[in-house]
């Protein structure tokens, strides 16, 4: 009798604590949160989703697990198609990044931005181009004499094709009035050895590849404003009088299609208190060089759709898609 | 004698009782990864990685190191007992390692495998620690035309691998240059033969290539063949006392062990070229300048030994380049960079200024880590090789499931699963029509860097080949190639002639 009881109390005491945490929110999750990585294990997207969850961790404002899923293949293609197939589920994230829609669009992709729902925007990548520390470029001026003397000659080398870096070189063999050779490497370690090795003249460089500027050295950002220091010296391509040559690199997160609303409000929540513990910004935004920010799901769904038509138009330019 | 006292200097730090505790931890779990098919060092780095943030920096990295290690000793142990490779470079182990434990030496294939791999990774750190920033300076001057030339030479030498029958060789090398050229090329960026599937628009991956060919047809060839490992009557012959070798062998050993460490330490200096290049160039040059070179491939521990120093020396070597200048050599030492970036350590020409305490201190963990893998190593032989008495119908189904898991955990993908099964098929048939799959393997592992390269290389020359002789370092390469390709026709040719002067000298 006591027994039942005391089990009689320890239920109603579980469901008024449920009550109580879950009072803040119209949507808890109710079993452990499937975070999607449409990459493998140990790359950029990995270790952005690991330090995510420690960061959420700390937030407390999840009750459960949150388990990472690497779905890799398909350049994201594979795990895209993962995400979308939780229609409706609001146990289901991903991490969405620049790089990612990039190739959804230059692949055609079967899921496209419209077949996801943005949730939040945490942090800002971009990009540079850069010489050899060494080398007599000193500046973008030199680089373009040298590209007058000597079209289609000055080779320039990225990570990849069709890609953040390859659209970048794109940008710049758009806008700066000379032609250019562009030379895609398996990444940006093999770019770097590329560059110091002196066999390309020039290479695209991301923000968050923490490059050294003892080693390399950068002639422009394609930030839209001048970056904090270290990078402090180097100017804007707005500055040196060359417009239409701003790149940032969304790191973005996102649902599959029709995440019920209270699910969306609940993850925007949980991503902007995450992105306020110093676990985020210390150790993963710091640490990895990047441009701390914050957008909500719709002000990321904005951003996509502004981003995406802009990527297209550029791959279009250069060649890469019809 | 700077870098001596430095090294000491890392020593004391990394000599503390949880540091050597982080190494033997490392190791063990390393072993295991590197054991279990489908997973590999960089996934057992990055798992682990978020763990190690909570240590000290040093005591972390010497757990990654150590993991390292332990991962290239346990990647040849399934390619040894079961003839799984766990990674690239142990494709080659398989080559000698798995004729050895048929043989039933399973155990001295095991024993040599580590200590050549503590031989050959000594002496690629010892590189590391005197020349590192040396190296890394001189793996720079391999652009894109010389590494392509690099890649074709180690290409054109998998016709010594060819078996009895070179035209078969070369018709499975093909098969594999073929399979590789699947997916988005870097050098084009367009999908190819992919029929529209997203599951091959990167390719197909190697681990359930190699699971498949060579673990899954396996065991299609047990159930054929009936054969019962069990029943072979080696079961008076698989102790420790049986797996140790005796002084000639191990005299004959070592120096195959130091020619390949330093072989395969500078090939894992260059950018994109790798430890599968690396422990396959040191078994070529094993086959051509050791002393029973053309036994190699029948169970030689020697072929063994050149494989395992050659890949565990271009995994020291790839630390080169991450160290002084901060670019990453291999897949592992791109995430370890993620971590470096992680505990606010900038890598690049500064590391050693600003922190020589984390930079010696990880080069001496390496010679700690080393020395914890191969006594966790030693310690497990006598139990691995009683695999090899497990009767053989509790061993294929075990392989079967093994193959299934190690080939779903790459991707979390069925597609691979099916793949592998497919690949085991089309294996077993190739085997019994007597067709090596080796020579296929390693083309596939080859061929995309080659195509990457000599497409960077014609983009940089605006297609012009001449890029290819203008370099002093890729023409010498090509210059062997054909020395190589050449010489067996010019000694066909010079056998005849002599033939004829013989024949009509009698006449």
């Amino acid at each position: 009798m006591t027994k039942t009881v005391m089990v009689g109390k320890t239920a109603l005491c579980g469901v008024l604590c449920l009550a109580l945490v879950g009072g803040a929110h119209a949507w808890e999750p109710q079993r452990n949160v499937e975070f999607v990585v449409p990459y493998s294990a140990g790359g950029g997207s990995d270790i952005n989703a690991r330090m995510l969850v420690e960061a959420i961790r700390e937030t407390g404002m999840v009750n459960r697990n949150i388990l990472i899923n690497n779905r890799p293949g398909g350049s994201g293609a594979v795990g895209n198609s993962y995400t979308y197939s939780k229609r409706g589920d609001g146990h289901t994230i991903t991490t969405f990044n620049g790089g990612q829609m990039m190739s959804m669009v230059v692949n055609d992709a079967s899921v496209q931005l419209d077949d996801l729902t943005p949730l939040a925007t945490l942090s800002l990548d971009t990009l540079f181009v850069g010489v050899r520390a060494e080398s007599d470029i000193e500046n973008l001026d030199d680089l373009i004499e040298r590209a007058e003397q000597d079209p289609g000659g000055i080779t320039v080398g990225g990570a990849g094709r069709g890609g953040e870096d390859h659209l970048a070189f794109a940008m710049l063999d758009d806008n700066l009035g000379v032609d250019f050779q562009y030379v895609p490497f398996d990444g940006t370690g093999d770019v770097t050895s590329a560059l110091l090795g002196g066999h390309i003249d020039a290479a695209i460089f991301k923000l968050g590849s923490r490059v050294d500027q003892s080693m390399v050295r950068f002639l422009a950002t394609y930030s839209e404003e001048r970056l904090d220091a270290p990078f402090d010296e180097v100017p804007t391509f707005d500055e040196l009088g060359y417009e239409g040559l701003e790149l940032m690199i969304f790191r973005g997160y996102a649902g599959p299609p029709d995440m019920p609303e209270e699910a969306v409000e609940f993850w925007e929540d949980v991503f902007r208190a995450a992105a306020e513990t110093d676990k985020w910004t210390q150790e993963y935004v710091e640490n990895n060089g990047l441009i701390p920010t914050f957008m909500g799901a719709e002000e990321s769904a904005e951003y996509y759709q502004r981003e995406q038509e802009r990527y297209r138009a550029l791959f279009q330019e250069a060649g890469m898609i019809d | 004698m700077d870098i001596l006292q430095s090294l000491m200097q890392g020593f004391a730090t990394s000599l503390t009782f949880s540091n050597i505790l982080a190494a033997l931890v490392g190791a063990g779990l390393g072993i295991i990864v590197g054991a279990i098919p489908g997973l590999g060092s960089v996934t057992g780095i990055a798992l682990l990685l978020p763990l190690t943030f909570q240590m000290d920096p040093i005591t972390g990295i010497i757990m990654l190191g150590a993991l390292y290690y332990g991962c290239m000793y346990g990647g040849s142990y399934s390619a040894i007992l079961l003839n799984i490779p766990g990674d690239a470079p142990a494709v080659v182990t398989s080559l000698d390692g798995y004729p050895l434990s048929q043989q039933g030496h399973g155990g001295k294939a095991l024993f040599t495998a580590n200590i050549s791999s503590f031989i050959g990774g000594t002496v690629g750190i010892i590189m590391l620690t005197f020349m590192g920033p040396i190296l890394a300076h001189v793996g720079l001057m391999f652009g894109p035309a010389e590494v392509a030339a690099l890649i074709l030479l180690a290409l054109c030498s998998i016709g010594w691998l060819l078996g009895d029958n070179p035209l078969k060789g070369l018709i499975s090398t093909f098969i594999g240059v073929m399979l590789a050229t699947i997916g988005i090329g870097t050098a084009f960026g367009q999908p190819r033969f992919t029929f529209d599937s997203m599951y091959l628009l990167n390719g197909i991956s190697f681990i359930p290539l190699v699971i498949g060919m060579f673990g899954f047809s396996q065991v299609l060839v047990m159930m054929v063949n009936r054969v019962d490992p069990s029943a072979k009557g080696l079961s008076g012959r698989l102790g420790l006392k049986e797996s140790l070798l005796d002084r000639k062998e191990a005299l004959s050993i070592l120096p195959v062990s130091l020619r390949s460490g330093v072989l395969g330490n500078l090939v894992g200096i260059l950018p994109g070229a790798g430890a599968t290049t690396g422990s396959f160039l040191s078994y070529v040059l094993e086959k051509k300048v050791g002393r029973n070179g053309d036994e190699l491939g029948k169970g030689r521990i020697q072929g063994v030994a050149a494989s395992e120093a050659g890949n565990n020396a271009a995994a020291a070597g790839s630390f080169a380049p991450l160290l002084s200048l901060g670019i990453p050599g291999s897949g592992t030492a791109a995430v370890l960079l993620g971590g470096l970036m992680m505990w606010g350590l900038q890598p690049g020409p500064l590391l050693f200024q600003n922190n020589p305490d984390f930079v010696w201190g990880l080069i001496s963990s390496m010679y700690l880590g080393n020395v914890m893998a191969v006594l966790a190593a030693l310690a497990i032989i006598p139990f691995l090789v009683k695999l090899l008495l497990i009767p053989a119908s509790i061993m294929i189904p075990v392989i079967a499931v093994v193959c299934v898991v190690g080939s779903y955990s790459v991707n979390n993908s069925m597609f691979d699963v099916w793949f592998m099964l497919g690949a085991g098929v089309v294996a077993f048939f190739m085997t019994a029509a007597r067709y090596p799959i080796a020579p296929l393997l390693l083309a596939f592992v080859l061929t995309p860097r080659l195509e990457t390269s000599l497409r960077q290389a014609l983009d940089i020359s605006r297609g012009d080949p001449m890029i290819f002789l203008r370099s002093p370092i890729a023409a010498t390469l090509l210059t062997l190639i054909l020395l190589f390709v050449l010489y067996p026709l010019a000694k066909r040719l010079f056998m005849t002639v002599r033939r004829r002067g013989h024949k009509a000298a009698a006449e």
